[in-house]
Order: structure tokens, then C-alpha cells, then sequence
């Protein structure tokens, strides 16, 4: 029961992770259309910046994490207006091979910039775990899930309670009938790039001290990622959230007592059973945003 | 005229003569090893790009290259099979699980089908790492034995591949200029406007998923017995993006395309391997550069840029050769290969191509038969029919019947529920409860191409034509259901393939002459005026020879002038024998010409009869028409 308990709690934690990288693939994809490859590489990329600032500057943990995220707020809206903004009419693998082919040359520049060893990042908490009856918790644990959901439900509220969220939701729901409203949907996709992008360099940032970084961190994720989304429905916020924590708790269950060689193969199986029997999601056809 | 088809074979010939002379031609076997892969990389981009071709992309063409390698190692290393044996088996299984894994995934469209694509290629690739007992997991299966004791060194591979590519592109050529080839265009251009001309989208998706798969089978196999090893990398992620990025950067759904781009992309990461650990970085830029400014891959781009240059050159030559010899110089003109069509196409004038429309017919029904059309008066009944999405009832207890030869219009305000009938009816749209018989037939558990086979074509509210290609092309897309689909006829073309084929001509002819766009046949129908494209709706139904006729809305946006052009037409119609169902807001076009009308309002029939009883009818003039309305179209 303990071992069990174990396993759910750190399928949560993972699952946290899954549902911040899932939130912001969905929402590129709900708004823009795009399906976004270099998603895992965004993560890669987020852990890296921690481990610069954070390892090898000194700077504070929490602080590291937040100028990542800046950091990488920027840089989303800058590939957002370079790649994708002018992709914006084509059918849709277009913009996906872009992706592609952005997640290889992001790879590829970490492998010459940092090169392939795994890093640690350093404990940023003390080690001491926490004993809850049977269970242990260690410090950074609790706290990477507890920011994952802060992170998830200030999303939730950016979207449902302010000018700019609202604008996305419209844009979301009509893409036409937002810009006749006189919303500027090219900055919405902007806005919704960006944000998706600062979501998944904190995910690495959080991750990043608790397994080590490597350039070639983004590929796995990425799939896992994508398994959330279609799992909760393309263009779904809720269901991005129930899938992730679900994936996160079914890998850690399955590896735990199944085997680990498939612990990764769940997220693809997960892909093909949701899309061949329940195409729109776990959640059904309702399509909605925050 | 001869000299025009000439030309393509004899440089075909001299082609095949310098690729046969090639392992002579080349210094160094390293070269001849690259030709090997190029061989290898164009058979899998061109059979990836048959997917591409009904506009699906897949993202899992390794998960096939892998099993066809897999099985044919297993099958020569484990149970020594010979090697053509196990080189069809592989062939043959991967066909087999692509069909598996098509019925699974092709109701899926998009984002969705790629996504599901990657999803069974890393399953697979797992399958393939952990059934150790049968792959040796990441160590691979070694010694795969050669093809033949005498394929010695590369020369016997490569015309082993020579041999396979040759055959494929030349199965390939043929498909694409057949109904098949056409059906899939039609389904890439706009596919619900395919099926509603009676092509089964999924057939042909099916189609190109098992041909897909059996040629990267075959590749996969000849692959094992080459390397004589196989591992897990060969299904790697990075391999899939190799091949969509030949497919794509050579021009999608073109057949020259993915070749240049499996040649290109076979040879510049050997370039690049001078850059080392920057070849990667550079090939991931070169993908999105590709994708910002050539999305339509190199092949058509390159094709634009001919066309411009010939276009500004061509003046200045004819002046050149106007003053060289006095004579006008004229470009080589395509000339129609069917002496049949060139004599129909000659003779053909307007009244005359109205009788031929409708007379030379396998049905009875198109002829007008007196006798026969008092016998049988109703054609379509519907019944008790109700259509709801969620809680809204579109479509509530609705009963009417539609008489043979008849102009039968249904009107109602928005929101009526009158597209959502025609839905039912020609089974785009679903149906909650109720039947629809047509002739007797009950439609509700056919599919949308399979009553368009029975003639009840339909057009729609929202301009719908197959945008990218020309008028022209537009109805020769539309003629399917009256071509034989099979893959034999199509590939050996038959006698009664090549007469369907000078039909398709004959009636795109007479169809352009009768609508009156001959002078655009050559325009392509995106850049049409708005008023021709809703003409030439109607045209690619008037192809499938309907019986019956279902126009959405066919006036909206028209002004009054085409709005009489169109009265005319669908009289004419009508003459033909066809009955002719209407959907429309235009009161002068719907009391002008209809013999009988159906008011719907809320899903629910409020009225039904003729033209002048609608117009008294309080029940219509409130729910409708308004008092004033009512009063204009009196007049």
C-alpha cells in the first residue's frame, strides 16, 4: 500500500509537469493551429537556462526559474513572429514541418553548446524528506507540484478574468468574428506562442533538478506531451490537465509494477486508443478554453 | 503531331540508357553506394507521397520500413527462407498491417492522422527494442544473408534498385493519369464535394495506405538484405523526417517531386558531413527556410519560375523568328489524342449538347418518359424524419414526397432547418430518426458517395468547387462515378476504361457549352467570378448525369441577371428529365419556377402546394414571407 501510494505520488508530481507542457501545447494549437514539434525542446532549453543561471551563476533558484520563464516568454514571441506568423495561411503541415524542423536545429545547437554528458542542476532545497506516515516527500518534490498547479490555475485565471484572456478565449472560439470585433488576432497568436513557450522552459526548470539535463531531453517529452493533448482533446484546457495528471500516475504505476522497458510505450498506446475510439478526447466534444 | 510524344519517350530512353551505364560511368564505388541509397530514399518518398496525394500526411512511414526489414531478416536468418519469398512476404505483411492499421486511423483527418501515425511508429520501434526473443532488441539482427550468392560488391544492388524504382514510378505515372489518380486529386482538393459526386474518399484512402505500405515493405526488405543487418534505429523519428522532408521539398502529390527530393536529400547530408556536428543544425534551418519560402516544395516552385521566364521570353522569340522567316512562330500546341472527341467536339452546338446530355444514358430515368413518369409518380419519400443535435431539433417529424420530373423548392426563414434536409437526404448530414426512400429504397444506411452513384447529386450553400485546378479539370474530377474504379481496368486500360474516358470528354465539353464557360476553361476555379463559380457547381453536377438535383441555395450572391441565366438553366434541367429539388431565399427565382413548395420553419413543415396557395398562406406570410413580400411577388 505504501509502495502504491508512492508510485501515485510521484505519478503526480510527473503528471504536474505533463499538464503544464500539455496546457500550453493545446492552447498553440486551439488558437493557432499549429501543432507545435518543438515543444520538448522549449522544455530542454528552459532546463538548461536554469542550470546556467542557477549551477553555474548562482542565481537563486526561484529567481533562475522566473527569468527563464521571461526569458523564454520573449524568445517564444520572436519564433512566433518569425516562423510561424508568416506560415499563418497554409494548410496545416506546413507550420508543423517548421516546427520540426525548429526542434532539430534547437537540438542540435544545445548538442554543440553544452554537449551530449548529462548535468546536474544542484538541489536547490535540502534534502531532508518529509515522512508522512508510511510515504517521504522531499522538499523539491512538493514543491515542483505545487508550482505546476499554481502555474495551471493562474493560466486558468489569466484566461477567465482578464481583457487579454478574454481576447484569446474570443479568438478561440471565432477567429473571424474576434478581428471584426476589433481584437488583433495576429498579436493573440503572439501572446498564446509565447505563453506556451514560458510554460514549457519552467516544466524543464522544474524537472531539471530532480533528473539531470541533456540536449536530447526535449524528443521524449515532446511525444508525452502530445499524448496529453490529443488525450484531452485537441484545443481542450481541462482535458489537457485530467490527461497529464493521468499519463504521469499510469507511468508511474505501469513502470513500477508492469514493466519499465514499455513505461514509455503508455503515452503512444494512449495516443492510439483515445484517437481511435474517443477521436475528440477523454472529455468529449466539448471544445473550451480556461 | 506525332513529333510531341516523341520527345518524352526518347528522353526517357537515353535516361534509362545513362542510369544502366552508370556503375560504369562512376570512379568510385562510394558513389555507386550513394545511387544505392538515392534508389532506396526514392522509393520510400514516393511511396510516402501516395498518402500525400489524398492530402493525408504521415508521420510513421518507418513504422512499415521497419517491419518489412524485420520480418524479411527474420524470415531469411531464423527460418532461411529464400530471398524472393521472404522479399514479397515482407512486401506482403507490411500491405497487410497497413490495411489494419488504415481501417483503424483513416476516419481521422489532420493534425489527428499525423499525430496517430507517430504514435505507431514509436510503438512500434518500442515493440521492436523490447521483443527481444524475436528482434535481439538493440542489438539488431546481423547476417542477414545477400539476395543471391552472385550479388557481389554494390553493382547487382543497384540494378536490383533500378529495376524496383523503375517499376514503381512507372505503376505510379499510370495511376495518377487514371480515374484512381483522379479521385485522388478530387479528394485532396475538397473532399465532401467529392463524395458528394460519388466518390468513396475512404476506398482510395484505403487504396494508398496499402500501396504505400507494400512499396516501403518491399524497401524495408531490400534494405535488410543490402546492410545485411537490421536494428531499432531504422524506426527512429529522425528517419520519418528525412523522408517527409524529401517528399515536401521536392513538391507533395507531384511524382517527379519526391524523386528530386530523395536524390537531393539523399546527397546533402553527404555534403554536409564535412560540417561535422553543425550538418544536424544546418539540415533543421534548412527545413524551416524550405518551409518559409518554398511551402509548395522545389519541383512546382522551380516549374512558376519556367513558366514566368517562358512567358517574358516567348514575345521576344516570336518577334525573332516573325523576322527571321515571316512567319508568326507559335509555341507547340497540346492537341487532344481522341479523333471521337475532336469530331463531338466540332459538331457540337448548344441544343444539340442539351439532347446529348441527356439522351446516350445507361438509366431510364434521365429520359423523360410520359408513360412511365405517370406510373411512377413519387420518387423520394420522406417519412416521420427527425434530425437533433443535442438539444436542438434541426429537423422535427417531417413528411413530404417529392414527385419524378418535377422543380419541388423548400423555403423558411434561417435556422428552418432546410440545409440540414438536404443533409439527410443525400446522407452528408446525420439523421436522428425517420426514412428516405428513393425509389424504393431506403437511403438511411447509405453513405454520401453511395447515393450520389444512385444520381441524387446535390450542390452547396457555400461555394464548393475544386479549387486549385481549372474549370476543365474541375469537371473531369466530377465524372468518376461513370468510370470504372478497379485497380485492373485502370492500370491495363481497358476498352471500356478508354470509352469512359472520351465520355469524361465529350460531356466536359458539352457541360462547359451548356453553361456557357467555354471561355473559361482554362481559368482556374478559385480566381473564377463569383457567379461563374456558382455555375460551375452546377456543371460538376451535371457531370455525374443526376436524376436527381438537390441546389442549396444556388442564387445567393448572384445579381439579377445571372439570377434569370440561372432560371433558364434549371428549366433546362428540368426538360432533361432530371427533378430538380431547391433550396433558396430568392422569391422570384422560387415562385418563377418551382411547381410545388415546402415551408419549413423550425424544423416542422408549416406549409405545402403550389407556388400561389404558398403565397395566400397566412401561416407562410407570418412565419416568412411578410405581408409586403407576399404582395411584391404577386406581381
Amino acid at each position: 500500500m505504501a509502495e502504491f501510494l508512492q508510485h501515485l505520488l510521484n505519478g503526480l508530481m510527473i503528471g504536474g509537469i505533463y499538464a503544464l507542457m500539455g496546457i500550453g501545447l493545446t492552447l498553440i494549437f486551439g488558437i493557432m493551429n499549429v501543432v507545435n514539434f518543438a515543444h520538448g525542446e522549449f522544455y530542454m532549453l528552459g532546463a538548461f537556462g536554469v542550470l546556467t543561471l542557477f549551477t553555474f551563476m548562482g542565481v537563486p533558484y526561484v529567481l533562475s526559474l522566473a527569468l527563464t520563464a521571461l526569458f523564454f516568454f520573449f524568445f517564444g514571441g520572436v519564433i512566433q513572429r518569425l516562423i510561424l506568423h508568416p506560415l499563418r495561411n497554409q494548410s496545416v503541415e506546413v507550420p508543423m514541418l517548421a516546427t520540426i524542423g525548429l526542434s532539430i536545429f534547437l537540438a542540435n545547437m544545445a548538442l554543440i553548446i553544452w554537449d551530449p554528458t548529462p548535468k546536474d542542476i544542484g538541489l536547490p532545497f535540502p534534502l531532508k524528506a518529509v515522512q508522512l506516515g508510511p510515504i517521504s516527500l522531499t522538499p523539491i518534490r512538493v514543491f515542483v507540484f505545487f508550482t505546476a498547479l499554481g502555474l495551471i490555475v493562474a493560466s486558468h485565471l489569466f484566461l477567465k478574468h482578464t481583457t487579454l484572456g478574454t481576447a484569446i478565449r474570443a479568438t478561440f472560439q471565432d477567429r473571424e468574428a474576434a478581428a471584426l470585433m476589433g481584437i488583433n488576432t495576429n498579436l493573440i497568436n503572439m501572446v498564446t506562442f509565447a505563453w506556451g513557450t514560458a510554460l514549457a522552459a519552467v516544466a524543464g526548470g522544474l524537472l531539471g533538478p530532480i533528473f539531470q539535463v541533456f540536449p536530447t531531453m526535449g524528443a521524449a517529452t515532446s511525444s508525452k506531451s502530445f499524448a496529453v493533448v490529443i488525450a484531452g482533446g485537441l484545443g481542450n484546457f481541462p482535458g489537457a490537465i485530467l490527461a497529464g495528471l493521468l499519463l504521469g500516475i499510469a507511468e508511474s504505476l505501469g513502470a513500477g509494477y508492469i514493466s519499465s522497458g514499455y513505461r514509455d510505450a503508455i503515452a503512444f498506446i494512449m495516443i492510439i486508443v483515445v484517437l481511435i475510439f474517443r477521436p475528440t478526447g477523454l472529455l468529449g466534444k466539448s471544445r473550451r478554453l480556461g | 503531331m506525332k513529333r510531341t510524344n516523341l520527345l518524352p519517350i526518347l528522353v526517357i530512353v537515353a535516361f534509362l540508357a545513362v542510369l544502366l551505364a552508370l556503375p560504369n560511368l562512376l570512379s568510385n564505388e562510394y558513389y555507386l553506394r550513394l545511387a544505392i541509397m538515392s534508389g532506396l530514399f526514392i522509393l520510400l518518398a514516393s511511396a510516402h507521397n501516395i498518402l500525400m496525394k489524398v492530402g493525408q500526411l504521415s508521420l510513421g512511414p518507418v513504422a512499415f520500413y521497419g517491419l518489412g526489414a524485420y520480418v524479411s531478416a527474420i524470415l531469411s536468418v531464423r527460418y532461411h527462407t529464400p530471398f524472393l519469398l521472404a522479399f514479397l512476404a515482407a512486401g506482403v505483411i507490411t500491405a497487410a498491417v497497413g490495411w489494419v492499421i488504415g481501417k483503424l486511423t483513416l476516419k481521422l483527418r489532420t493534425a489527428y492522422f499525423v499525430l496517430v501515425t507517430i504514435g505507431f511508429a514509436e510503438f512500434f520501434r518500442l515493440v521492436a527494442i523490447n521483443w527481444t526473443d524475436m528482434t535481439n532488441g538493440p542489438m539488431g539482427i546481423t547476417a542477414v544473408p545477400a539476395p543471391a550468392s552472385w550479388f557481389v560488391g554494390y553493382r547487382p544492388y543497384y540494378y536490383f534498385i533500378l529495376l524496383l524504382v523503375v517499376l514503381v514510378l512507372a505503376a505510379l505515372y499510370r495511376i495518377e493519369h487514371s480515374t484512381i489518380g483522379r479521385a485522388m486529386h478530387a479528394i485532396r482538393e475538397n473532399e465532401t464535394l467529392g463524395r458528394s459526386v460519388g466518390i468513396d474518399s475512404y476506398r482510395y484512402m484505403m487504396f494508398a495506405a496499402v500501396l504505400s505500405s507494400f512499396i516501403i515493405g518491399l524497401s524495408g526488405s531490400f534494405y535488410a538484405h543490402f546492410f545485411q543487418f537490421v536494428g531499432p534505429e531504422l524506426l527512429s523519428f529522425d528517419l520519418t523526417i528525412a523522408i517527409v522532408i524529401m517528399v515536401i521539398a521536392g513538391g507533395r502529390s507531384t511524382l517527379a517531386g519526391p524523386v528530386i527530393g530523395a536524390i537531393l536529400f539523399t546527397i546533402i547530408p553527404e555534403l554536409l558531413r564535412a560540417a561535422s556536428s553543425y550538418r544536424m543544425v544546418i539540415y533543421g534551418a534548412l527545413l524551416v527556410l524550405l518551409m518559409l519560402f518554398m511551402p509548395d516544395g522545389i519541383l512546382p516552385a522551380v516549374m512558376t519560375l519556367l513558366r514566368r521566364i517562358i512567358a517574358l521570353v516567348s514575345p521576344a522569340l516570336q518577334r525573332l523568328a516573325t523576322s527571321l522567316t515571316g512567319k508568326p512562330f507559335a509555341l507547340p500546341q497540346p492537341v487532344e489524342s481522341a479523333p471521337a472527341l475532336a469530331n463531338a467536339a466540332a459538331t457540337m452546338d448548344a441544343p444539340r449538347a442539351l439532347t446529348s446530355l441527356t439522351s446516350k444514358d445507361d438509366g431510364g430515368l434521365t429520359a423523360p418518359n410520359k408513360d412511365k413518369l405517370e406510373g411512377q409518380k413519387e420518387l423520394i419519400r420522406v417519412e416521420d424524419l427527425s434530425v437533433h443535435f443535442g438539444g436542438i431539433h434541426a429537423v422535427e417529424r417531417l413528411s413530404f414526397s417529392v414527385e419524378q420530373g418535377e422543380i419541388f423548392a423548400i423555403i423558411g426563414p434561417n435556422g428552418a432547418g432546410k440545409t440540414t434536409l438536404l443533409n439527410a437526404i443525400t446522407r452528408l448530414g446525420p439523421i436522428t430518426s425517420g426514412t428516405i426512400t428513393f425509389q424504393g429504397e431506403t437511403l438511411n444506411s447509405l453513405q454520401a458517395h453511395d447515393v450520389a452513384r444512385r444520381r441524387l447529386v446535390r450542390t452547396f450553400q457555400h461555394t464548393s468547387v475544386f479549387p486549385h485546378v481549372t474549370t476543365n479539370r474541375n469537371l473531369v474530377l466530377a465524372h468518376n462515378l461513370r468510370e470504372p474504379a478497379g485497380l485492373l481496368p485502370n492500370l491495363l486500360r481497358t476498352r471500356h476504361y478508354r470509352a469512359s474516358e472520351v465520355d469524361c470528354r465529350i460531356r466536359a465539353k458539352e457541360v462547359l457549352a451548356f453553361l456557357k464557360l467555354e471561355h473559361h476553361a482554362d481559368t482556374q476555379a478559385n480566381s473564377l467570378p463569383y457567379g461563374n463559380q456558382r455555375l460551375l457547381e452546377l456543371g460538376i453536377a451535371m457531370m455525374t448525369n443526376p436524376s436527381v438535383l438537390l441546389l442549396d441555395e444556388p442564387a445567393a450572391g448572384m445579381n439579377s441577371t445571372e439570377v434569370e441565366m440561372l432560371m433558364d438553366l434549371i428549366l433546362s434541367i428540368r426538360d432533361m428529365g432530371v427533378t430538380v429539388i431547391l433550396v433558396e431565399h430568392d422569391m422570384k427565382l422560387v415562385m418563377g419556377i418551382s411547381e410545388r413548395i415546402l415551408v419549413l420553419n423550425y424544423g416542422k413543415r408549416i406549409a405545402m402546394g403550389h407556388p400561389d396557395e404558398i403565397r395566400q398562406n397566412e401561416d407562410v406570410i407570418t412565419a416568412y414571407l411578410g405581408r409586403r413580400a407576399a404582395d411584391a411577388t404577386a406581381n
